[in-house]
C-alpha cells in the first residue's frame, strides 16, 4: 500500500513537471514594476501600475512582442528604497525579467537603477526627476522630465514669458522638490530675476498660512512651489486664503484631476510644467485618456502617463531587437521621434533621459488646458546640442 | 458566614504564594492575620478583594458566591479594603475622598450620618476637608484611609498593616476605633505586625507561614500558643 | 501678525483635540496610544461617507464621524490594549503602532489611495476685514475647541463622573477596590478621547478639502510633541501646548534666516523642553 502511494506521489510529480515545462513552452517576455501600493505614496503607485498594466493589454491586443505575450509582474515598493532594492533584485534573479520600470519617486527608483546596472539588466524610471537615477551607468533610462529640465523649463517661463522679477520659492523638501527648485532658480536668476523668499517644507506638511504671509510681505511677482499635489492644493488655497496675489507655479507634481478637487476654485490660474496635454488631439494620448478613465473610473494623471509610456516605450525595443540586454541599451540611445506615447512625443533620449517638448498648462474653468510649449533646444535639452539651435 | 475562604492559592508569574488557605469570618467578629514577612498576608486580602486573582478555590460573602467576582462589585455588596500604607487618592482633598465614596455608595446609605461617624472617629479630618491628602501627615493620611471605608458603610472591612509608621500612641487610638466599629456592626479581618495588640481586640486570629494556615484559634488560645509566643511576642 | 496669530490658533485647536485623547488614556493607564491617529483618519472617512451618502448636513457628519471613533477606540481597548496592560510597557506601544500602520493600508484599501474632497456647505459666523479673516471653518474649529474643552473641564471637575476618573488616574486598585468600575470609566475615557480624535479628523479634513489614508501620521507626531510639551497625563497641558506649538511653529516659520521646516522646529521644541523641563511646562 505504502509503496503503491509513494508510486503515486512520484507520478503525480512528474506529471507536474511535465505540466509547467509545458506552461514554459507558451513563453512570454516578462518585464518587471516596482511602485509604491502601501503607505503615503500610494495613489501614485495605483495611478502607475493601472496605467502600466492598460499598455500592457494594448501591446498584447497588437500583436504583443514579436508573438508572444508582454507580462508584466509587479511590486509594492512602499517608496522604501531599501525594499525597492530588494524587489527590484527578486524581479531579475527570480522572474528573470527582461527590462525593470520603477514606478515609484526618485529614491527608491535610486536604488533600484543601482540593482539594475549591476546585474547589467535595462532600467528605466517613469515620473521620478532626480539627476542620479540616470547616473546609476549606461543601463538605466528615464522617460519622464529630468528636473535640470523641467525646472529650468518652468525659470524660463516664469522669468522669460511672465516676466516675474520678484520670485518667491516653496520647495518641497525631497529630492523632487529640491531638484527642480535649483534649476528653477539657476534658469530665473540668469535671466535677471530675484529671489524674494525661499523655504523648505516637509512632505505631508498642511499648514501653510504662516509661510505664505511672510511671502506676501516679500510681494513677488511670482510663488514656484515644486510638490506633489496634496500639499499643492494646500499651498494654493491658503494662497488665495491670505489675499497672496501672484502668479502661482508648480510642476507636474500638480499633474492630477485631485489637484483640481481638492484646492477647488482657488486651482485656477495656476501655471504646472508637464508633459501630459489633455487638450492633446495625438491619439496615443486620446487612448490613454480614455482607456484610463474607463477602467479606473478616475481621470488619468501625469504619473499614470509616465508608466504607460515606460511599458509602451520598452515593447516597442523589445519588439525591435528581442531580450538581450545590450541589444536592448544600444538601441534605446538610437531612439528617435516615438510617437506611441501620451505624453508629447519623445524626440531623443540625451545622458539616457527622454527629451521631449515641455508644456505649460493653466488652470481654467477647473480643468487643465493647453497654454504654451517649449521647442527650443536650449531649454529642452539636457546639454543643448552644440551649434545652436 | 460573613465570609468564607475556602482552599485559596494564588500565584503571581506562575510562582505560588498562598496554598490552600481556608478561613472565615462571622458577622460582628474582629479576625487577625498574623504571619512573617513575606508569608502572604497582604496577597490574602488582595485575593479576597478580587484585586489578585484565585487560582483555585473559592471565596463566599453573604453566603454568595463571589471567587469571579471584580473588585467593585464585591465593594457594592460591602467589603471594604484598606490596603498597606494608608493608600488615598493624593491628588483629590480629604473632602473629594470621602464624598468619592459616599457618592458610589449613596443608594444604600444615609451620607451625613456616615460623614458625622467617620468625623466623631476622626475630629482631624474635618479641620483638614480641603487638603490634598497627598499632603496630610502618614498619621491622618491613615485615618482618612480608615475614614474612606466607612463612609461606605461596609459589613467587611478588610485592613492591612493598619499600624503601619504610626506612632505607638496613635497605634492604640486606632485600634480602640476598631474595636468601637463591631457596635456599628462592622466585621474586620486585619493583619497586623503588632500581634499583643491586634489580638486584644481581636475575636480570633489565624497564622499564616509560607502561604499556608497553621495555627488558628481565638485570641486567648493564639496568645498562649508557644509558637506564636516565640515568633511574634519574642517571648 | 494678527492673522497669522490666529491662523496659528487654528492648526493648535486640531493639534490639542489629538494631543488631548492621548493624555486621557496616559493619564490613565500609562500607555502612548499610538493608535490614536487612525481615529483621526476614522473619524474623517466616516464623516466623509456620512456627507457623500447619508446627509449634506456637516453637524450629522460631525457627529456620527466622531460616534464611530468613540466606538472603535473603545473596541481597540478592549482588543489589543487591555489584554496588553500587565505586559511591559512597550507591548502596548508596539500593538498601537501596528495598529497604526495596518490602519492606513486598510483605509487605502476600503477607499483606495486618493484623497477625497471634503466638500461640505454650512453656515456659521465668519470675520472678514481687511486686517484679520477668519473663515467659517476656521471659527468652527476654534469654537469646537473651546466648547469641546469647557465640557470637558466642567466634566472632570465639577461631576461625580469626573471625580471617579480623577480617582482612576491617581490609583487604579484603589479606586477599583473602593467601588468604582474601572472598566467603564477607561471605556468612557476612550470613548470621549476618541470622540475628539474624531473630530479633529473631519474638522481638519473639511479646513484642507482632504481625506487620505496617511492624514493621521503628521498629526500624531504633533500629538507626541504636544503631551511632551504640555506634561504627560495633563489635560489643560495638552490643550494650551497645542496651541503653543502651532504659534511657535508659525512664528519661528516667518523669521526667514531661520530656514527649518515646521517639523523640525516641533522637534526641537520637544528637545528643548526634555532638556530643561523634562515634566512638561504643566506636568506636575
Ligand atoms: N505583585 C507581585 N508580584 C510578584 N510577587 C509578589 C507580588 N506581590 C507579592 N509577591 C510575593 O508574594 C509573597 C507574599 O507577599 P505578601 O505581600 O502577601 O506578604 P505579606 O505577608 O503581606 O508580607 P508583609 O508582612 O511584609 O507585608 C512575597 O514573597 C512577595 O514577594
Ligand atoms: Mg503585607
Amino acid at each position: 500500500m505504502r509503496r503503491f502511494l509513494c508510486i503515486v506521489m512520484v507520478l503525480m510529480f512528474v506529471l507536474c513537471g511535465l505540466l509547467s515545462v509545458d506552461a514554459m513552452a507558451q513563453e512570454t517576455v516578462k518585464i518587471g514594476f516596482i511602485t509604491p501600493l502601501t503607505g503615503f505614496a500610494a495613489a501614485d503607485g495605483y495611478s502607475s501600475l493601472e496605467s502600466a498594466k492598460l499598455a500592457v493589454d494594448y501591446v498584447n491586443e497588437h500583436g504583443g512582442i514579436n508573438g508572444k505575450k508582454l507580462e508584466l509582474i509587479s511590486y509594492d515598493d512602499g517608496c522604501q528604497p531599501d525594499q525597492a532594492s530588494a524587489l527590484t533584485r527578486k524581479l531579475i534573479e527570480n522572474d528573470k525579467v527582461a527590462v525593470v520600470i520603477s514606478g515609484s519617486y526618485s529614491s527608491p527608483s535610486r536604488a533600484a537603477a543601482v540593482i539594475c546596472q549591476q546585474a547589467k539588466v535595462p532600467f528605466t524610471s517613469t515620473y521620478a526627476v532626480h539627476p542620479s537615477i540616470v547616473e546609476a551607468g549606461e543601463y538605466c533610462h528615464r522617460i519622464g522630465m529630468a528636473a535640470p529640465i523641467q525646472g529650468r523649463v518652468g525659470g524660463y517661463f516664469a522669468a522669460r514669458e511672465l516676466g516675474a522679477k520678484r520670485i518667491a520659492l516653496l520647495i518641497m523638501n525631497n529630492d523632487f522638490g529640491v531638484s527642480l527648485a535649483e534649476a528653477f532658480k539657476e534658469t530665473a536668476l540668469k535671466l535677471g530675476a530675484e529671489i524674494v523668499y525661499e523655504k523648505k517644507y516637509p512632505l505631508g506638511e498642511t499648514e501653510f498660512r504662516s509661510y505664505l504671509n511672510a511671502i506676501k510681505a516679500a510681494d513677488p511677482d511670482l510663488l514656484y512651489a515644486p510638490g506633489y499635489y496634496n500639499e499643492a492644493a494646500n499651498i494654493v488655497s491658503q494662497a488665495r486664503e491670505v489675499g497672496l496675489r501672484c502668479w502661482l507655479m508648480g510642476d507636474e507634481g500638480y499633474d492630477s484631476p485631485k489637484f483640481i478637487e481638492l484646492a477647488k476654485t482657488a486651482a485656477n490660474g495656476v501655471f504646472i510644467t508637464t508633459d501630459l496635454n489633455r487638450d492633446s488631439d495625438r491619439p496615443m494620448t486620446r487612448y490613454f485618456l480614455e482607456k484610463y478613465k474607463e477602467r479606473t473610473n478616475i481621470d488619468a494623471d501625469m504619473v499614470g502617463a509616465s508608466g504607460f509610456d515606460a511599458v509602451m516605450l520598452v515593447s516597442h525595443i523589445l519588439n525591435k531587437v528581442g531580450t538581450k540586454a545590450d541589444d536592448i541599451i544600444r538601441y534605446w540611445d538610437t531612439i528617435e521621434n516615438f510617437e506611441d506615447c501620451a505624453t508629447g512625443p519623445i524626440i531623443t533620449f540625451q545622458e539616457r533621459s527622454a527629451i521631449r517638448p515641455m508644456d505649460i498648462q493653466i488652470v481654467l474653468n477647473n480643468q487643465f488646458r493647453y497654454f504654451y510649449r517649449y521647442y527650443e533646444p536650449e531649454i529642452i535639452y539636457l546639454n543643448p546640442p552644440s551649434g545652436g539651435k | 458566614m460573613l465570609l468564607n475562604v475556602q482552599d485559596v492559592e494564588i500565584a503571581y508569574n506562575r510562582i505560588k504564594v498562598l496554598w490552600g488557605v481556608t478561613l472565615c469570618v462571622g458577622e460582628g467578629e474582629i479576625v487577625s492575620l498574623l504571619g512573617a514577612n513575606g508569608a502572604g498576608k497582604s496577597t490574602l486580602l488582595k485575593g479576597i478583594m478580587g484585586i489578585a486573582p484565585l487560582h483555585r478555590g473559592s471565596i463566599s460573602f453573604l453566603e454568595k458566591d463571589v471567587s469571579k467576582k471584580r473588585p467593585w462589585e464585591k465593594a457594592k455588596m460591602g467589603v471594604a479594603y484598606i490596603p498597606e500604607g494608608g493608600r488615598v487618592f493624593p491628588d483629590l482633598t480629604v473632602e473629594e475622598n470621602l464624598m468619592l465614596i459616599a457618592s458610589l455608595h449613596k443608594e444604600a446609605f444615609d451620607v451625613k450620618e456616615n460623614l458625622d461617624l467617620v468625623y466623631s472617629l476622626f475630629p482631624v479630618l474635618k479641620e483638614r476637608l480641603q487638603q490634598k491628602a497627598g499632603t496630610l501627615s502618614g498619621g491622618e493620611r491613615q485615618m482618612l484611609a480608615i475614614g474612606r471605608a466607612l463612609m461606605s458603610k461596609p459589613k467587611l472591612l478588610l485592613i492591612d498593616e493598619v499600624s503601619m509608621g504610626l506612632m505607638p500612641k496613635l497605634v492604640s487610638e486606632v485600634f480602640n476605633t476598631l474595636s468601637l466599629l463591631k457596635e456599628y456592626g462592622i466585621s474586620i479581618l486585619l493583619t497586623e505586625q503588632n500581634v499583643p495588640e491586634a489580638l486584644a481586640i481581636s475575636d480570633r486570629g489565624y497564622v499564616l507561614e509560607n502561604g499556608r494556615i497553621t495555627i488558628s484559634g481565638n485570641s486567648e488560645e493564639l496568645l498562649g500558643n508557644e509558637m506564636v509566643k516565640t515568633s511574634f511576642l519574642g517571648l | 501678525m494678527l492673522q497669522v496669530l490666529l491662523d496659528a490658533i487654528v492648526l493648535g485647536c486640531s493639534y490639542a483635540l489629538m494631543a488631548v485623547g492621548l493624555n486621557m488614556v496616559y493619564g490613565l493607564l500609562r500607555i502612548i496610544h499610538v493608535a490614536h491617529a487612525a481615529l483621526y483618519t476614522l473619524g474623517a472617512y466616516v464623516g466623509l461617507y456620512c456627507l457623500l451618502n447619508l446627509s449634506q448636513s456637516l453637524w450629522i457628519s460631525l457627529f456620527v464621524g466622531a460616534l464611530f471613533s468613540a466606538i472603535v477606540g473603545v473596541l481597540m481597548y478592549r482588543i489589543i490594549y487591555s489584554p496588553a496592560l500587565t505586559a511591559p510597557r512597550y507591548v502596548p506601544l508596539i500593538a498601537g503602532a501596528g495598529v497604526f500602520i495596518a490602519s492606513q493600508e486598510l483605509f487605502r484599501l476600503l477607499a483606495g489611495p486618493y484623497p477625497y474632497s471634503f466638500d461640505a456647505h454650512f453656515q456659521f459666523l465668519s470675520i472678514m476685514t481687511p486686517n484679520l479673516r477668519v473663515t467659517e471653518t476656521q471659527m468652527l474649529m476654534i469654537t469646537f475647541m473651546v466648547v469641546a474643552f469647557l465640557c470637558l473641564f466642567i466634566l472632570i471637575n465639577k461631576t461625580n463622573l469626573g471625580l471617579m476618573w480623577r480617582a482612576c488616574t491617581q490609583d487604579m486598585e484603589l479606586a477599583a477596590s473602593s467601588g468604582i468600575n474601572i472598566n467603564l470609566i477607561i471605556a468612557i475615557n476612550f470613548m470621549i478621547g476618541s470622540a475628539l480624535a474624531g473630530s479633529a479628523g473631519i474638522l481638519m479634513a473639511l479646513y484642507r478639502n482632504s481625506v487620505f489614508p496617511t492624514m493621521g501620521a503628521m498629526v500624531s507626531y504633533k500629538a507626541f510633541v504636544v503631551i511632551v510639551l504640555g506634561g504627560f497625563g495633563s489635560i489643560p497641558g495638552a490643550a494650551i501646548a497645542g496651541i503653543i506649538l502651532a504659534i511657535a511653529e508659525s512664528f519661528l516659520g516667518m523669521v526667514p534666516i531661520f530656514n527649518l521646516p515646521r517639523e523640525a522646529i516641533a522637534f526641537l521644541v520637544m528637545i528643548l523642553v526634555l532638556m530643561f523641563k523634562p515634566k512638561g511646562l504643566f506636568g506636575r
